[in-house]
């Protein structure tokens, strides 16, 4: 910036002195002008002056002539003619010496013209004498002498006119010569002027081509910065574009991962077996887009009896031979089963790990991922992949992911058979309870054929009292009450079948699981009744030593009868409080307890015993079956009577204790 | 013993309770009528024939508790009788407060099945005499003009002929000739006569 400032500093300077420069220039010129145009009016002056002198000198010359040749042409010419001639002449003269006077005439010419004057002066009464005398025609001595005398005079004046002329050229060269140096002078000036000029204008010129390399040096580097700001800013912007693209990919994948996770989980609601559902899931995978596969692929699954073993549950396309030489396989016993230990397997193409081999198989690679969940394995998720295809991160986090909801979805499916086979031991003990509803009408059942049979017999003894009874109508009555009674075995027979039980097994287990799973059964008819149950579970229960199914029968029949107890009360006003705890003599004690309107002390001791039953449609037998479940255990059912608020049953069961005999038959 | 008319009718879904009913019944010499649903019944039996009916509590179709409830709408005088079975007690409770005879729950003794149906009838007969009673009373009494009527309402009350000719503002001699139409009408052999004859009345009406 400084030596731009100084730079145009200078250029200031310069252009000043190029500015007095060309007006020193524009003088010079001027006077350079003027003084040729002054040459030239010299020249002009001179060339009138020695027009005019010329022409004094042709009127002399005339009048020479005519004095010359005066006498010798006197008779030629007219001598007035000659006189008028000579006198004309005379005034040539003069005329051109007006034009001289006219013209204006310098000292040294006026000198000249003065003499000349004189000379005519002194000329003249010789020329005159010589003329008159020619004109009265005299010739001779006289004549000569005054001709003589006259042509002396004039030939002087000649002389005189020469010099004259002589001298206007003289002095027109001379001025000549002084105006060619004077001009040659400004010439040289001009000369020196415009080198000057040209000089400071070429300094110029390059100063302001300097400046201007410089500017434009600035300027190119001002625009190359820009450039190279917009290039950054460009690439930045492409960087950007191509992480959003890649983040708009990463999200559609994303998306597309999600999908498949919520299509396999969508698919886990629906009411399939695991095998069905799994054989679905593999077909979701393999319809997958995003990830590179053969549309061939088997799910593996560990047995549960032997966890040694891979068994195939599930395949899509898979070869013949493979269906056969892989439905069963050894953990750690080709890819698969390498897999099933933990880690995910992947290949590119076939190699020795591949143990399962036939004839024609083609080339392929694999990915085998583990399906396990909390670090056990489930079973392998197999994919054929392309010859050579080596999965992306992303492939292999995506069927992972997908082996994980797998994972999740069989361990659900797993629970969901165990709480199934549960539920079948709970249906006999809802049968039990739906038994305390049908009991009028299996009472009904039952009374029909023995209240015909009774009918028949007193009828026909009545008869026979009476004597009216043939031997025919008997056989038909007797016949009849025979059909009866076959009928009312039939009825018993089916009553027996319905309330048929197995043998139970003793097996420590937690009370407070058990009552956690029997509230998960009563919940919804207790959220339909409004009731609120809670329970408090004390943490530091030990095992008890009980048949699982029958404690929950025990405490479903507890807590169905609160329910049903409760159903007097306002909803927001239902209760049930379950609570489990350790007494001191080594029992672990469960509570029931509803804040319903209680037991009427005349009915607690009734309770426990069977067909006993304040209920319209009960049989009187849940709380007697409870009473002896709970006793078979060694533990003891109760309620307390002197519980004023609500009904409170609590029932106590031995903890657990090493018995070889857990076996009972009930 | 019975008018020979006399039935028990059996309304039962089961065959075999029905033909056993009905074997045992007959063979103290009644007539018996069996019918396998209440619907059958209520189109079927004679209503003027005496006689009592058998009804199971639990029936497909129209229960006997709806059944019994029907016949007394009817203003019928066939006694019911409710057959129950275990835990039935309330609803027979119940159908005995709606009208019917009694109720007797399986499984029953023959004897006192058969004495239940005896009382049953003889019921029968005494609701159809009281209804023959009241009838040929109320016969009398629709001969009675309103003046007389209004004397005998008075008398039944209790009141005297003085009484009875301050509250009508008529002669206590026109009031002897009331009563004395009213009794010759009504076919009154004394006061005591005239009364019951008034309670016939007044009990069917309120029936």
């Amino acid at each position: 910036m400084a030596s731009s400032r100084q730079t145009g500093f200078f250029l200031y300077v310069a252009y000043g002195v190029v500015l007095v420069c060309m007006a020193a220039l524009l003088y010079l010129s001027f006077n350079h002008l003027k003084v040729s145009r002054d040459a030239r009016q010299i020249d002009l002056e001179m060339e009138e002056k020695v027009r005019a002198a010329f022409n004094m000198r042709d009127a002399i010359r005339k009048r020479s002539f005519i004095l010359a040749y005066v006498t010798v042409l006197d008779d030629f010419f007219d001598r007035d003619l000659q006189r008028q001639l000579f006198f004309e002449a005379a005034n040539d003269y003069v005329t051109a010496r007006a034009r001289l006077d006219e013209l204006g005439t310098s000292e040294r010419e006026l000198e000249y013209l003065k003499r000349m004057s004189d000379q005519i002066r002194q000329a003249q009464p010789f020329m005159e004498r010589a003329v008159n005398l020619a004109v009265e025609g005299v010739h001779g001595p006289v004549m000569e002498e005054a001709i003589t005398s006259a042509r002396h005079s004039q030939v002087k004046l000649l002389n005189s006119l020469d010099q004259f002329v002589d001298h206007l050229d003289q002095y027109a060269q001379d001025a000549h010569a002084k105006q060619e140096l004077y001009l040659a002078a400004i010439r040289r000036n001009m000369m020196i002027l415009g080198g000057a000029m040209f000089v400071i204008s070429l300094t110029i010129g390059l100063a302001i081509t300097r400046r201007e390399a410089d500017i434009r040096k600035r300027l190119l580097r001002e625009v190359d910065e820009r450039t190279l700001a917009e290039n950054q800013v460009r690439d930045l912007n492409r960087t950007l574009e191509v992480r959003v693209e890649e983040r708009t990919a990463e999200k559609t994948m994303l998306a597309a991962d999600h999908e498949i996770v919520a299509a396999i989980l969508n698919v886990s609601l629906a009411p399939l077996s695991l095998e069905e559902f799994l054989d679905e899931a593999l077909r979701l995978v393999l319809r997958r887009q995003n990830l590179e596969l053969l549309g061939m692929g088997a799910i593996f699954l560990t047995d549960e009896t032997s966890p040694q073993k891979l068994k195939l549950v599930a395949q899509r396309n898979l070869a013949k031979q493979l269906q056969t030489l892989c439905a069963n396989l050894d953990l750690g016993q080709c890819l698969c089963g390498r897999a099933a230990q933990g880690e995910t397997i992947i290949k590119t193409c076939l190699d020795h790990d591949h143990d399962v081999m036939y004839e024609g198989i083609l080339e392929h690679g694999h990915m085998c991922v583990p399906i396990s969940q909390g670090g056990q394995v489930l079973g392998v998720l197999n994919l054929y992949i392309p010859h050579g295809h080596h999965p992306s991160e992303h492939e292999q986090r995506l069927v992972e992911t997908v082996a994980d909801t797998l994972a999740g979805v069989i361990w659900r499916k797993r629970a969901e058979e165990i709480a199934r086979t549960r539920h079948d031991a709970l249906a006999h003990v809802s049968r039990v309870n739906t038994m305390g509803e049908l009991t009028a009408s299996l009472a009904h059942e039952i009374n029909q054929p023995l209240a015909a049979i009774s009918n028949y017999a007193t009828g026909s003894i009545r008869r026979m009292q009476a004597g009216s009874l043939d031997e025919d109508s008997m056989l038909d009555v007797l016949n009849k009450i025979a059909t009866q009674s076959e009928r009312a075995g039939e009825v018993m027979r089916r009553i027996r079948s319905f309330v048929r039980k197995g043998e139970v097994l003793l097996e420590p287990l937690s009370l407070a699981q058990i009552v956690e799973d029997t509230l998960m059964l009563t919940a919804f008819e207790a959220k339909r009744l409004g009731i609120e149950i809670r329970s408090e579970c004390a943490p530091d229960v030990p095992p008890i030593f009980a048949d699982k199914v029958q404690i929950e029968q025990v405490l479903l029949n507890i807590i169905n009868n609160a329910m049903d107890e409760l159903k007097s009360k306002p909803k927001d006003q239902r209760l049930i409080v379950v609570t489990t705890s350790q007494k001191s003599n080594g029992e672990a004690v469960c509570s029931i307890w509803d804040n319903g309107d209680g037991l009427p002390q005349d009915q607690i001791e009734h309770v426990f015993e069977p067909f006993y039953s304040t209920k319209s449609n009960g049989m009187g037998m849940g709380l007697a079956i409870s009473h002896s479940i709970i006793e078979a255990c060694g533990g003891r059912l109760w309620v307390d009577e002197d519980f004023s608020k609500g009904t409170r049953f609590n029932f106590s069961l031995p903890i657990k204790t090493e018995k070889s005999d857990n076996h009972v038959k009930t | 013993m019975f008018h020979e008319d006399t039935t028990v009718y059996i309304v039962d879904d089961d065959q075999a309770v029905r033909d056993s009913l009905s074997w045992l019944i007959s063979s103290i010499g009644l007539n018996v009528e069996t019918f396998e649903n209440a619907q059958h019944f209520i189109d079927n039996y004679d209503r003027e024939r005496p006689g009592c009916l058998l009804v199971d509590v639990r029936m497909p179709g129209m229960s006997g508790l709806e059944l019994q409830q029907h016949l007394a709408q009817d203003n019928h005088c066939l006694p019911v009788i409710i057959v129950t079975g275990h835990g039935d007690v309330k609803m027979a409770v119940n159908a005995m407060k709606h009208g019917a005879f009694d109720f007797i729950e399986k499984p029953y003794n023959d004897q006192v099945m058969l004495d239940l149906l005896q009382t049953a009838l003889k019921e029968c007969e005494r609701r159809r005499s009281a209804k023959m009673e009241h009838k040929e009373v109320q016969d009398l009494y629709d001969n009675l003009t309103a003046r007389e009527r209004e004397v005998m309402d008075m008398i039944v009350a209790g009141n005297t002929n003085k009484q009875i000719a301050y509250g009508l503002d008529i002669s206590e001699k026109t009031v002897e000739a009331h009563r004395a139409k009213v009794m010759e009408k009504l076919e009154a052999r004394s006061l005591a006569d005239l009364i019951r004859k008034s309670v016939v009345l007044n009990v069917s009406t309120d029936d």
